[in-house]
């Protein structure tokens, strides 16, 4: 540079005519520093209540609904850490696609005391049937690390009570079960008010119920309850794929036809029904909390949303599928698929 | 014999292509056939009602559809027992009339060899539902509880309502006295 060169200048900026350039935040005009702030600024901001710094106001790595991917959500987890209550006819915890997952001495039998009253012994037992444990080898095969724990309610004579399923929830709850898979239901109205008051409970402690839709049309407690997460089949064969239903009360669709199952006494067979479909979605929701501990029922359905088939695949931004699109698409997928929504809307028309 | 119920069971039979099936309700702890097709004279066995899909289908209220290995012993218990076969199809849906669930309906065998598909279930649901309204028991005798359920009930209202159970336990010693 010569010495005579006056070197860049810097005219003044004319308001009028220049270009407006976007500002940040707080930037002044003409680059100002900004003035002192008014001395109330210095007071701490009050935060909106039951707010806090914490992991559990977002999720780390996703900056936004899009960025839930099926990746982010399970990628590398295994169910460990997880705790999955089976709410059912007992598991055969010898059987060995369980593989040893079973926690034996921490199950539970619920069953009618003399006084007719529900009484909880602790202790390893059999499955009297052997839907538990296909429920619980659904789930194990998806999440090999979590661990299980059969909590009989379909006792000798497979006498289902509504107050005896009621007692086994409570007492799943009150163990504080990261998942609780809910493969049967009652229709019974008397009971839906308990049923309503449990499944909140369970909600606002952290437990994620994941239930079986009910197929007829009648109602049948608490699948259709918003605290848990109703759950009827499509025609996957993918134990990974499951849907989002836009007509609760059933909310996701997961396999449940033709299923190799687990059964009693070491067999398999093959089954179809709602029932398995709830604990595909059980699997899927432990190997979520294994990954994300701190996630919240609401959290939990909110990533299964987002993580859905149907919304991962949807032509248009994650949210914005309606029914109309959602049932297309389900028939792209599996031929058949709108049999499974009609059956659901069914139910849930009468719901 | 009650027709309504042996119409819906025959329909359900054939729309599914079903080799034989029946009706079962529940009777203390066993189950009694109510209706049957292709199976012989069944109405009225009791068959025992622990284990089974009737009994689980019975007391979950979930349907189900099954292709039992030929090894499990389940498969063939309760009717299916009974009548001597070894199902390699099963399909059992609730029949259920208002909160209630007072049946099963159970299918078995296909005549193309296959399993009961999703349709089926859909299809023996729709079925089942009007076979529980045909199921509803007599409203003069719907209200009256089981000796063992009057007992408990009693137990509770004299924890909770003292006086109510003397007003109660007055009336029944009446009754009682006059035969």
């Amino acid at each position: 540079m010569a010495d005579d060169d006056p070197g860049p200048t810097t005219p003044a900026p004319d308001h009028d005519t220049a270009p407006m350039k976007p500002k940040r935040p707080g930037e002044r005009p003409g680059g100002a520093p900004p003035p002192p702030p008014p001395s109330h600024v210095d007071e701490p901001e009050p935060r909106p209540f039951g707010t806090r710094e914490s992991v559990a106001l977002r999720l780390a790595g996703v900056e936004s609904l899009e960025g839930l991917s099926p990746e982010w959500a399970w990628g590398g987890s295994t169910g460990k850490g997880v705790r999955v209550a089976v709410v059912d006819s007992g598991i055969d915890a010898d059987h060995p696609d369980l593989e040893g997952c079973v926690d034996r001495d921490g199950g539970v039998v619920v069953s009618l005391g003399e006084d007719g009253e529900p009484m909880v012994t602790p202790g390893p037992h059999e499955d009297m049937f052997g839907h538990g444990t296909a429920c619980a080898g659904i789930i194990h095969r998806l999440a090999p690390d979590a661990r299980i724990t059969s909590i009989r309610v379909l006792g000798a004579g497979l006498s289902g009570k509504s107050n005896v399923f009621l007692a086994g929830l409570a007492w799943a709850v009150e163990q504080g079960f990261d998942i609780v898979n809910l493969s049967l239901g009652t229709g019974k109205r008397d009971w839906a008010l308990p049923f309503y008051e449990l499944c909140d409970r369970a909600y606002f402690r952290g437990t994620f119920v994941v239930t079986a839709a009910n197929n007829m049309s009648r109602p049948s407690f608490p699948s259709l309850y918003a605290s848990v997460t109703s759950v009827a089949c499509n025609l996957s064969r993918d134990p990974f794929r499951f849907h989002y239903n836009p007509e609760p009360p059933t909310e996701f669709l997961a396999p449940g036809i033709d299923v190799e199952v687990s059964w009693r006494g070491g067999t398999r067979q093959q089954g179809t029904g709602n029932s398995y479909a709830a604990p595909h979605l059980s699997g899927i929701a432990a190997l979520v909390k294994s990954k994300h501990p701190e996630l919240r029922p609401f959290q939990m359905k909110t990533v299964l949303w987002a993580t859905a088939a149907n919304v991962q695949e949807a032509p248009t931004a994650a949210g914005r599928l309606t029914a109309a699109l959602a049932a297309s698409r389900l028939t792209a997928l599996g031929g058949r698929a709108t049999t499974a929504l009609r059956s659901v809307s069914r139910s849930s028309g009468t719901a | 014999m009650n027709v309504v119920l042996q119409s819906i069971l025959g329909s359900a039979a054939d729309v599914t292509g079903a080799q034989q099936g029946w009706v079962v309700v529940p009777d203390g702890d066993a189950l009694e056939v109510v209706a049957a097709v292709n199976s012989g004279d069944l109405i009225g066995v009791t068959v025992q009602g622990d284990t089974g899909p009737a009994a689980y289908v019975l007391a979950s209220g979930q349907p189900m559809a099954m292709m039992p290995r030929a090894d499990d012993p389940a498969a063939t218990s309760g009717v299916a027992a009974h009548v001597g076969v070894r199902p390699s199809a099963v399909l059992c849906v609730p029949c259920a009339h208002d909160d209630e669930v007072l049946g099963v309906l159970e299918l078995i065998d296909k005549r193309d060899g296959g399993g009961f598909t999703f349709d089926d279930v859909e299809l023996v649901t729709l079925l089942a539902g009007i076979a529980g309204a045909a199921l509803r028991p007599d409203p003069a005798t719907r209200e009256v509880r089981s000796p063992e359920e009057l007992s408990t009930e009693l137990r509770q209202l004299a924890s909770t309502d003292p006086t109510a159970y003397i007003g109660v336990a007055s009336v029944l010693e009446a009754l009682l006295a006059r035969g």
